[in-house]
């Protein structure tokens, strides 16, 4: 968990020091705060509840019965 | 970003790499097990599938070649539509990308590392394949010019070695019991990896000669078929259909199979190194791919900021998406290759909806004076 | 500032080679105890496994312990251990090793005759989950405790007793059945024969350096992984060998047709081909075996000049082939073991009528099924010289002694 939280850290520092030293846009640097912030929530989520939910339970229910009615069907 | 960077050989060489690492390295087992002796016609079929889904994903790229079908696409759908699509897109990529990964640790795992923590094995993939993309899309192709020969050549060396072991009179049975029902499930599945291709759509402004690509998508179908039936008619010459199917490795059994007491017989890991690099390389596509999506669809210059978080996601996404090995069978068997299929379907519909609008734009200009 | 950027390279590049990831799970060669061997034996008390193991710090002749004894310890260790079920019996092994088991080198599996009799399954099962064991493993038999003998067995030619086991297959000497021969379709699954070695106890006061005490012997039958009470003899064992291709250079002898002398003859198999066919009546399979003679001793007055003489001789070995060849077929059928896989080639060729057999194929197999044999033997070489010594040199019967060249498997 931790280690999670300390490489989007990682990530966002070193990419901040990037876009700051290319000198670009004010946008850019909010995005990309938004973006890791939201990745970082969304992959903290995850790992907490890897035991009990799995993405792979959601993909099946949505798109299984298409998969058997095209290959048994 | 650079444009027109990317030569058609370029291009033609790291679909070739994307589609028959993929196919031997995760999908024999599904075809062998839905098919059995169909399982070459079916990837045959399977492959020419996909070229078709490209095909449509060419021509609207056709119609304009330098600019991002990612800035164009909101006028012919709508933002409304466009967005949400995109990111439909998005996210079968990152899925696709997600259980690449896992299948990698899993059989490293396994069978080689034992004992290693699978955040070890995600994580340095992450390095490796975030570290290529983050310098463009150049080094992305370049590294697949590189890679193509000595891969191609460590999964055509496997078929001769085992030579001996063949039993022709099996292949009879591959005409004998042909049926297009058993076929069906991996033409379908092989069709979910071949048409990757139409993801082309995205890099069209990158590609020199952007005409010629189809004739790059032709060679790269023809080349990857052919090396992954020569890894499939073996399987079945070798081990039959019936045991084939309940491996859940096949393609390592069958390195093994080599006759004991020449050093080929303990190969495997060299050859399965060379098989890792050439997934890196494809999920370095993939993630430049979702790169480009978020980044051009928030206007921004490049795509560099968003790599490492991309990859970084894929990383921690592949030790939570499923529990076990068994899950992941059940969900690569039930519905994540459809899912990879309408993503790849959905440039059809554009192309659709613009050919409507162009004739009607036709029809408007050619009826006002 | 500009220093900056280049320590945070450094310091990343300072962590990658700790998460290299060979590091986790690396295991020391000296740590790895290599199975060389796995005997599979049952007895009273259970499933007896016994792995054979070499020693490395005994392989070095004279450095065993600095005392210069001559090679007098074995470098092999045969660690026996006996459980309810052969995971046990392992696990009993590793916890008393105190190196880690490994399976990677493993060739040859030995089982004993009484763990047949009640099924080889469990081990089949083991080879095929097994990540580090091959499919191409080859499998053997002893007939009766297996342990005793192979630990007291000497072998001169090699070191190891598995060295010589893997001769045996890499020249051909032996038939040849590896897991996946076991276990290649499902109707005829665990059938199969598994070639069967003699150890003869060397006798104490004999020489050193006397020939090893392994030899082949024959098969066993095996159908649904149970042996059955069938064996097959030596030279029904060799028949078989033909039928898969793997009869290299056998020697043997037969009467000449002119005068009922004996002829030795060495065989080659250059290739063995079966084919299915479909009468009126049912299903059929031919078996048509090509191979090359020569002859290596003749004492016989039959004219090895003459072109006809030649074609009767080779009728002669035909017929005896063939001859040999259903009766090994007739003792396979009686077990109803359907040890060649015969139902693969008609699954392949007729898979319509195969589905309605499918079920009950080794009753069909049995009973019904119709084998022609159809053997053909090219005699090519005479060897160095024509005229046999017996007809140059007219050898009187009544002088001298009366040598036969007898040469049986």
């Amino acid at each position: 968990m931790i280690m999670i939280l300390i490489v989007y850290l990682t990530i966002g520092i070193a990419e901040l020091r990037y876009l700051r030293r290319e000198k670009r846009k004010k946008r850019t640097f909010v995005i990309l705060i938004v973006s890791l912030t939201l990745l970082l929530l969304l992959s903290e989520v995850l790992y907490a509840v890897r035991t009990s939910f799995q993405i792979s339970v959601w993909i099946e229910a949505l798109f299984g019965p298409i998969d058997s009615w095209l290959i048994d069907g | 970003m650079e444009p027109q960077s990317v030569t058609q050989g370029q291009l033609f060489k790291l679909f070739a790499l994307h589609l028959f690492s993929t196919m031997i390295a995760f999908m024999l087992n599904i075809m062998l097990q839905s098919s059995g002796y169909n399982a070459p016609a079916g990837i045959m079929s399977g492959a020419i599938l996909g070229l078709a889904f490209s095909f449509i994903s060419y021509k609207l790229a056709m119609r304009r070649p330098d600019s991002f079908f990612i800035d164009y696409g909101r006028h012919i759908l709508g933002k409304w539509l466009h967005y949400p699509l995109l990111l439909f897109i998005a996210l079968s990529n990152l899925m696709i990308a997600i259980i690449n990964i896992w299948e990698l640790q899993d059989v490293l795992t396994q069978f080689y590392l034992v004992g290693t923590p699978s955040w070890a094995i995600a994580s340095l993939c992450g390095i490796c394949i975030a570290y290529t993309v983050r310098f463009g899309v150049k080094s992305v192709f370049r590294a697949a010019e590189g890679l193509f020969f000595i891969s191609l050549l460590s999964f055509l060396i496997i078929p001769v070695v085992v030579s001996e072991n063949f039993e022709w009179f099996s292949g009879k049975g591959m005409i004998t019991q042909f049926s297009l029902r058993e076929m069906w499930p991996s033409a379908y599945y092989t069709s979910s990896v071949f048409g990757e291709m139409s993801f082309v759509l995205f890099i069209f402004p990158f590609l020199q000669s952007p005409a010629k690509t189809f004739r790059s998508l032709t060679s790269s179908m023809i080349v990857s078929s052919v090396v992954v039936i020569l890894h499939v008619v073996p399987l079945l010459l070798i081990f039959g259909p019936e045991l084939a199917s309940n491996l859940n490795f096949p393609e390592l059994e069958l390195l093994r199979f080599m006759r004991s007491g020449s050093f080929l017989e303990t190969l495997d890991p060299a050859l399965i190194a060379l098989w890792l690099i050439s997934i890196f390389v494809k999920l370095g596509f993939i993630v430049f791919i979702i790169s480009l999506i978020l980044a051009r669809s928030c206007r921004l210059k490049d795509t560099k900021p968003f790599v490492f978080p991309i990859t970084a996601f894929i990383a921690i996404g592949s030790l939570v998406v499923v529990k076990s090995n068994i899950q992941f069978k059940s969900m690569m068997s039930g519905g994540m290759l459809t899912m990879f299929v309408i993503a790849e379907l959905i440039p059809v519909l554009y192309y659709l909806v613009d050919s409507i609008q162009i004739k009607y734009a036709s029809r408007k200009r050619a009826s006002s004076p | 500032m500009s220093l900056l950027p280049k320590l945070w390279k450094i310091a990343i590049l300072l962590c990658i080679p700790a998460m290299v990831t060979g590091c986790w799970s690396s295991v020391e060669l000296n740590n790895r105890a290599f199975v060389n061997l796995v005997i599979v034996d049952q007895t009273d008390s259970g499933v007896e496994l016994t792995l054979g193991i070499p020693l490395t710090n005994r392989l070095i002749p004279g450095f065993t312990g600095g005392t210069g004894e001559g090679g007098g310890q074995e470098p092999i260790a045969y660690v026996t251990r006996t459980g309810a079920t052969l995971e046990e019996a392992l696990q009993k092994i590793q916890g008393d090793i105190p190196r880690d088991v490994t399976f990677g080198q493993t060739h040859s599996i030995i089982l004993g005759s009484r763990l047949a009799k009640q099924g080889i399954a469990p081990i089949l099962e083991f080879v095929e989950r097994n990540p580090l064991l091959r499919l191409n493993t080859n499998l053997f038999m002893v007939e009766g405790p297996v342990k005793s003998k192979v630990a007291r067995m000497p072998s001169s030619f090699e070191r190891f007793l598995a060295s010589v086991l893997n001769g045996y297959i890499r020249n051909d000497q032996i038939l040849s059945t590896t897991v996946k021969d076991m276990m290649y379709s499902e109707a005829s699954g665990g059938d199969g024969l598994i070639p069967m070695l003699s150890f003869k106890t060397v006798d104490p006061s004999a020489k050193a350096g006397s020939p090893g005490g392994v030899g082949t012997a024959g098969a066993a039958i095996l159908r649904k992984g149970k042996m059955v009470t069938n064996v097959l003899s030596p030279e029904e064992t060799s028949s078989a060998r033909l039928v898969l291709g793997q009869l290299k250079r056998y020697i043997y002898s037969a009467p000449s047709p002119t005068d009922g002398r004996n002829v030795g003859f060495y065989t080659s198999s250059l290739r063995t081909e079966i084919r299915p066919f479909r009468t009126r009546q049912g299903l059929g399979v031919t078996i048509s075996s090509y191979s090359d003679a020569g002859i290596i001793a003749s004492d016989s007055d039959i004219d090895l000049r003459k072109q006809q003489n030649i074609e009767l001789l080779e009728k002669e070995i035909n017929r005896i082939a063939n001859k040999s060849l259903m009766e090994m077929i007739a003792k396979t059928r009686k077990s109803g073991a359907d040890v060649f896989n015969f139902g693969h080639y008609l699954s392949v060729q007729y898979p319509k009528e195969w589905k309605t057999i499918q079920q009950d194929w080794r009753a069909y197999y049995k009973d019904r099924l119709e084998v022609r044999v159809d053997s053909v033997i090219s005699l090519r070489r005479l060897g160095s010289s024509t005229d046999s010594f017996h007809n140059k040199l007219k050898v009187d019967e009544k002088e001298g002694d009366e040598r036969t060249w007898n040469l049986s498997p």
